[in-house]
């Protein structure tokens, strides 16, 4: 029934936990720590323990247990499916101690394991998903340096899960020392100062999200295809071949299918980490397709005397959009690819990595300055073009007259469209970052921005593509041959480079032409 | 604590109620901030190691067993019977942040001898310290129980999505939950001003209002304090999406912030009122009663209000509490506070030469290992006269 709730609640929520320290003088790296349930760990309260000092406990024993999700109500929750994935954000408290300060450039070595367990296991049979050996920088500062205050300590990334499969999932992480090491200051973890506790948030996609996002996707699909089908019927009808302008919107069309398909349905039945990198693919395919579509509606509706309609004259300008593209996937394969094989594993953990994943990022920066260059050119010359046409045209005959105002009208409602469509996004998404920025704390009802955002766009992108696969279809309806006797051949041969006359314009261009020719 | 055994009342509970009998006269005045000093373990029936797998009987009498509190107090620990061991750390909590923050001053925030009545005479009082305790103490709760929601120890804490009007435990997976502060501060508000709200029905004092305008000040404190951590991860990363949680403030934040308040508290002056503006009150009618109920004192939420003046905290006087500042380490070289000349009040102060062995040069590494030489240094310890 939840289905049906009008309002979607935001994309994904977080579940903050602090570590339970468990100890074991006897650690072994395949046995799990669990802090609920029966015989959970044995664990103390913080450092100060007596027991501590009584059983000589080091960094070595400690492990810090994380058993998620948290009980809430007296209730033991479980993960659904529809959460879809699942991302951590690991933080230390770090208490100051004048004598021992955390290094500015601290590098802490983590020995983390993931393994998750299911409604109807057995209590306490943990299977392992992940487990890595990672190292994380430590970016601390502090204000006032005092003993007993807190290091003010950045959260760092600790995985990331493309799936949300199972319904528990417990996360071991040890911060182990050189013992052997500690005289020089380069041990590993020695230079870590005062660990007091360590926290983990976990977010995880909202299921109500999922829902209102993938009954989207379902609606959308059909009305997708089905409006492809009906526009390829229209082209096959013709007796020319398909127009470069209609195979882009074919390609369009395409994207935006692939985009709409509701695969997620395939993560409630099995086990899809590589979700997310396909979700990224499949947008980042229809961004592709998108700006190829506008450079090339602009470079069609150019009104020069060039020849095109031909995929190869427009190379220089979809390599942009090509580089930019590929360097995006490069850099998310590098990062949620590799992650498909180890969770643990971040891009920017490491010095290389980082430069690395800047440099693919700076590039597709480049890469979409250049775009938005060709772009702007291309319409400011267009638009230079019309104005230019527009004091010729009282000039031409009536029908080639038709055929400049068609192009201009037809150019001016996309470029409306799409300007008002891209308005709306760049505000929305502007109002998102700042309603996500500050926090909408207290009784007032929350709107929920966010997802609000998100499916309005999406909702809006699929309207904009159907209404220009529905706009832009050639028109069935043929030029009345009485007033096409006026037109000489040469004219003719003019509308061959811009065939396709929307049908919905016809009506207007048929309008136009009865008053001029009365 | 005619309310305790209107409590134990409601469940025939003959022995325990004999039990309570016995602790009506060790609390008073519904104070139960004695949890922080005393602790609850002591006053837990024997063998009640693992409070987390209490069945409901054995809640029941965990809270019967806790003296001091007021009706509503045993009800709100009896719905979640896991708290109460949070509500004494926070206590506590509360407590040792006061006595840091007032290490150097005339008033040290002690709690005095009689460890079931924390504080004694002061929170009579209503002056700022009155305040300050207040404050600090009731932040203390609300820091414990929501870190011991987000540890999972207490297992009661709510999810709480009223929001989307989904209140099965089921609801969670549609929206998630809210942060653990909300319950923190929920509980806070049912456990801490409930003997407050109860004499405030009794007997429309100030005092009260004061009171549960200060305990509400100490979670404005850590609501405002909470800071907020921001992660992206739209496509590839990017900011498209962005998740944002905010995460509890250490206390001695708190500590500092109170502090800061306090220095800054504000005074409530009843003002005299002439019997021709009584009249014209009366005139008007039940609106304007209404709006003098709200008080026109305009204070923020987060101030610390108080209504009498700090007694001189000098000398000592046991009848009302104040201990005097005899036999009190002072810094000479301090001009703060801590300075002999503030401390002392002028008496002047005595100097000792100590020779102190402490650990210095230390090697530590997380969590346990510290290496230290010992040093031997000799300082001069000045005390009040």
């Amino acid at each position: 029934m939840s289905f049906l709730s009008p309002s979607a609640p935001a994309p994904s929520s977080v579940m903050s936990m602090l570590g339970t320290k468990c100890i074991d003088k006897n650690y072994k790296n395949t046995q799990w720590y669990w802090s609920r349930g029966k015989q959970p760990c044995k664990s103390i309260g913080d450092f100060d323990s007596p027991i501590v000092e009584e059983q000589m406990i080091s960094a070595n024993h400690i492990i810090f247990s994380f058993q998620i999700p948290i009980p809430k109500d007296g209730y033991p929750l479980d993960y659904s499916r529809w959460q879809q994935n699942l991302i951590a954000m690991l933080h230390l408290d770090i208490l100051y101690d004048d004598e021992d300060e955390v290094a500015p450039d601290a590098v802490m070595t983590l020995d983390a394991r993931l393994g998750y367990s299911n409604r109807g296991d057995p209590e306490g049979q943990w299977t392992e998903y992940a487990s890595s050996v990672e190292q994380r920088h430590l970016d601390c500062c502090i204000e006032q340096k005092k003993p007993g205050y807190m290091y003010n300590c950045s959260h760092v990334p600790l995985f990331e899960l493309g799936s949300l499969h199972h319904d528990f999932y417990l996360l071991n992480v040890r911060l182990p020392v050189d013992m052997l090491d500690t005289s020089e200051k380069t041990g590993m973890n020695t230079k870590l100062g005062h660990i007091n506790d360590m926290w983990v948030a976990f977010i995880h996609q909202n299921g109500g999200f999922t829902k209102v996002w993938v009954s989207l996707k379902t609606i959308f699909f059909p009305i997708i295809v089905a409006i492809m089908v009906w526009f390829w019927r229209r082209i096959s009808q013709l007796s020319r071949p398909p127009a470069l302008l209609e195979y882009m919107l074919m390609v369009l069309g395409a994207a935006l299918t692939l985009l709409n398909c509701p695969l997620e349905y395939l993560t409630l039945a099995f086990d899809c980490p590589w979700m997310t990198v396909v979700s990224d693919i499949r947008q980042g395919l229809f961004y592709a397709s998108l700006l190829s579509f506008w450079l090339i509606f602009a470079g069609e509706h150019l009104m020069d005397d060039i020849e095109r309609n031909r995929i190869r004259v427009y190379w220089r300008h979809l390599s942009a959009v090509l580089g930019g593209c590929l360097c995006l996937f490069i850099f998310d394969m590098c990062e949620r690819g590799v992650q498909l094989r180890n969770p643990f594993y971040s891009i920017w953990a490491t010095e290389i990595g980082t430069n690395l994943a800047l440099a693919f990022i700076i590039l597709a920066g480049v890469c979409a300055g250049l775009y938005f260059c060709f772009l702007s050119y291309m319409i400011w010359k267009v638009f230079m073009n019309i104005s230019s046409k527009r004091q010729s045209l009282p000039a031409m005959s009536s029908a080639r007259r038709l055929h400049y105002e068609g192009i201009i009208y037809r150019f001016k409602v996309l470029m409306l469209a799409t300007l008002l469509c891209a308005a709306m996004t760049v505000i929305g998404f502007i109002l998102g970052q700042v309603s996500e920025g500050q926090w909408t704390w207290d009784e007032n009802i929350k709107l929920e921005y966010t997802s609000g955002f998100f499916t309005g766009v999406y909702g809006m992108w699929n309207i904009y593509t159907f209404a220009l696969i529905c706009l832009y279809a050639p028109s069935h309806k043929r030029w009345p041959k009485d007033q096409n006797t006026q037109s000489s051949t040469g004219e003719e041969i003019e509308f061959s480079r811009l065939a396709t006359e929307p049908s919905e314009m016809s009506s207007l261009t048929a309008f136009t032409k009865k008053s001029a020719t009365d | 604590m005619g309310a305790l055994q209107g409590g134990g009342g409601a469940r025939p509970l003959p022995r325990l109620l004999l039990l309570c009998a016995a602790c009506v006269g060790m609390a008073r005045a519904g104070n139960w901030m004695y949890l922080g000093v005393v602790g609850v373990t002591p006053l837990l029936p024997q063998g009640d190691q693992e409070v987390q797998n209490v069945s409901t009987s054995s809640a029941v009498s965990i809270c019967q067993h806790l003296p001091g509190l007021v009706q509503q107090q045993v009800a709100v620990c009896q719905s979640n019977p896991d708290t109460i061991k949070s509500v004494s750390a926070g206590a506590r909590r509360g407590i040792n942040e006061c006595q840091y923050q007032f290490r150097n001053e005339r008033w040290n925030c002690t709690t005095g001898v009689d460890l079931d009545v924390p504080f004694g005479y002061t929170l009579k009082r209503g002056s700022k310290e009155t305040a300050f305790i207040y404050a600090v103490t009731s932040a203390g709760v609300v820091h414990a129980v929501t870190q011991a929601c987000s540890s999972g120890n207490l297992t009661d804490c709510s999810c709480d999505m009223s929001k989307q009007g989904l209140s099965t435990p089921e609801g969670w997976k549609w929206g998630g939950c809210s942060d653990n502060l909300r319950f923190g501060i929920q509980f806070a508000r049912q456990f801490v001003d409930a003997p407050e709200k109860e004499r405030h029905k009794k007997f429309k004092r100030v005092r009260n209002l004061m009171n549960l305008h200060n305990n509400e000040a100490g979670r404005e404190a850590i609501s405002r304090l909470m800071k907020m951590q921001c992660r992206c991860h739209g496509v590839s990363g990017s900011c498209e999406l962005k998740t944002c949680w905010r995460s509890i403030p250490t206390f001695s934040a708190v500590g500092d912030y109170l502090k800061d308040k306090y220095n800054g508290a504000r005074q409530y002056k009843r003002k005299k009122r002439s019997r021709s503006s009584r009249r014209r009150d009366r005139s008007r009618g039940r609106r304007k009663r209404r709006s003098r109920r709200n008080r026109r004192f305009p204070v923020g939420k987060d101030e610390l209000v108080h209504i009498h003046k700090s007694p001189n905290y000098c000398v000592k006087d046991p009848k009302k509490g104040i201990l005097g500042t005899y036999g009190r380490y002072c810094n000479k070289t301090s001009r703060g506070a801590d300075s002999c000349d503030l401390l002392c009040c002028g008496r002047g102060y005595n100097t000792q030469v100590v020779r102190y062995v402490e650990r210095c040069h230390c090697k530590f590494v997380w969590c346990c290992y510290v290496k230290c030489k010992t040093c031997v240094t000799n300082v001069d310890v000045h005390t009040c006269k």
